[in-house]
């Protein structure tokens, strides 16, 4: 028997289903071809849809084939197992509609943004990526994990899965606030992609798909969506990463942090200096928690390739 | 003829005096004399989207210009504006000889700049707040007005 779980929650249970005796055998010839579908996982944590726990009881084709009893089939990994497994038979019943239009939109929107991208970069398209604008950065150092403090949020950053992540100074922003062009034509979203377009940059607008929508979701015209398309997934690729966050103010606006040195959070506000302190004053030290005024919707975290830019 | 002469004399002084204070007033508040200002108000707001900006009518512009001659001096202060509502900018341009001043104005602290003076006046009433507000009117989404509204609410004793 195969048991499948969408790793798609983090307070209510996971939706979970058996596979019939055909797709278990469809899963195992999937395997088969592509080890790497039953590795472990590569990234641990994040909000939303995180891939699928498959769990291997009593059978003797898995076992014959030397297959873990469970493993993990991770967001990002293979966008055609992972359509197929949310489509099997017996999901209907388990998923309901609205969160199965989330992890189909997740895996759409990561894995289309990502193959797209990275087919330009390797064909060398001048858009991607450029140095040119980018802020500073205090190169790599051993990264500081954030401690993982939020009872919502599993897992940590990890090195091993990321590669290196990116950091500039918490304390020094003269590349934005130095002088007034630079503060008055670059936004949160400029800061939080450590990309000085001076156009007052907005999620998607590079791609030709801006977001329209103020929400988180991964849906065409939201605002999770649309900066998947810019960079900003769910999951690593390039090896030298920044993490960021996003919020919402309903109904209002969106507003974006990036991980900074030292463990702490920095972020700037629209057309204010950038800073390294929340609306209270204080250090932000997880954004998740801190004092964020009207923005009172978190989001996701995110993470965006060093050298990337926005428009 | 001694009368003549006092006369003249005291039209003299009068003069000078008037020409002294009319010297001092151009030179410590933003109005000039005989000039025409248009006025670019700039709401700043947002952290991702486009602040709404929007033009004084000529009698907005002449108030705001009012209301700033009448404002005492502060010392320079740093303006703490976070996530929301964080105050006005106002761009004036004088339309003969088009330079500019800026006006930065957040929570009753203004700050004035002509490129070469920078001076910090304190507007207890938040005036000018109210009446940039006010300006923008149906231009601004009601969400976004009432939320500035009542930023500029006294707090409660």
């Amino acid at each position: 028997m195969i048991n499948v779980e969408l790793d798609i929650f983090s307070g209510n249970p996971n939706p979970k289903w058996t596979l019939s005796n055909k797709e278990a055998n469809e899963l195992l010839d999937r395997v088969m071809a592509d080890r790497s579908l039953a590795a472990p996982p590569k990234t641990v944590g994040g909000l939303g849809y995180r891939g699928y726990i498959i769990s291997v009881e009593d059978d003797a084709r898995f076992q014959r084939a030397q297959l873990p009893s469970r493993f993990y089939v991770s967001a990002k990994n293979s966008m055609d197992t992972e359509s197929w497994l949310l489509n099997s038979t017996e999901s209907e019943k388990s998923v309901a509609d609205g969160v199965r239009q989330v992890a189909l939109d997740s895996i759409r929107s990561t894995n289309q943004a990502w193959s797209q991208l990275w087919s330009d970069y390797m064909q060398g398209k001048p858009s991607y990526p450029q140095l040119e604008g980018s802020g500073p950065t205090i190169g790599s150092p051993t990264p500081d994990i954030p401690p993982d403090t939020k009872p919502d949020i599993e897992g940590t950053v990890s090195t091993d899965a990321c590669g290196a992540l990116v950091y500039s100074s918490d304390t020094n922003f003269s590349f934005w606030n130095g002088d007034a062009y630079s503060q008055y034509n670059n936004n949160c979203y400029n800061f939080a992609s450590n990309y000085k377009s001076n156009t007052f940059a907005q999620p998607g607008r590079k791609a030709y798909v801006q977001w329209s929508v103020l929400d988180c979701g991964n849906y065409a015209g939201a605002i999770g969506y649309a900066s998947a398309y810019d960079g900003h997934t769910n999951g690593c690729w390039s090896g030298y990463e920044y993490l960021t966050c996003f919020v919402i103010w309903p109904g209002s606006d969106y507003h974006w942090y990036r991980l900074c040195a030292n463990g702490h959070w920095c972020h700037k506000p629209g057309q204010t200096p950038a800073r390294n302190y929340d609306n209270s004053g204080y250090w932000i030290t997880d954004p998740y928690y801190c004092n964020r005024g009207p923005y009172t919707v978190f989001c996701s975290y995110r993470y965006f390739p060093h050298g990337w830019s926005v428009v | 003829m001694k009368r003549a002469v006092w006369f003249l004399l005291a039209s003299l002084l009068m003069t000078c005096t008037m020409n002294r204070s009319g010297q001092v007033n151009s030179q410590d508040t933003a109005t000039t004399n005989n000039l025409e200002e248009h006025a670019k108000v700039t709401l700043y707001v947002f952290s991702g989207r486009e602040n709404p900006s929007w033009q004084l009518s000529p009698e907005q512009t002449k108030t705001l210009i009012s209301i700033l001659d009448a404002l005492p001096s502060s010392e320079p202060k740093s303006f703490f504006e976070g996530l929301g509502y964080q105050g006005f900018l106002v761009s004036l341009t004088d339309s003969a000889s088009g330079e500019s001043k800026i006006i930065r104005v957040y929570k009753g602290l203004v700050q004035y700049n002509t490129g070469s003076v920078e001076k910090y006046l304190t507007d207890k009433d938040r005036k000018i707040e109210h009446l940039l507000l006010e300006s923008g009117g149906s231009r601004l989404e009601s969400g976004i007005y009432n939320a500035v509204e009542r930023e500029l609410k006294p707090p409660h004793p």
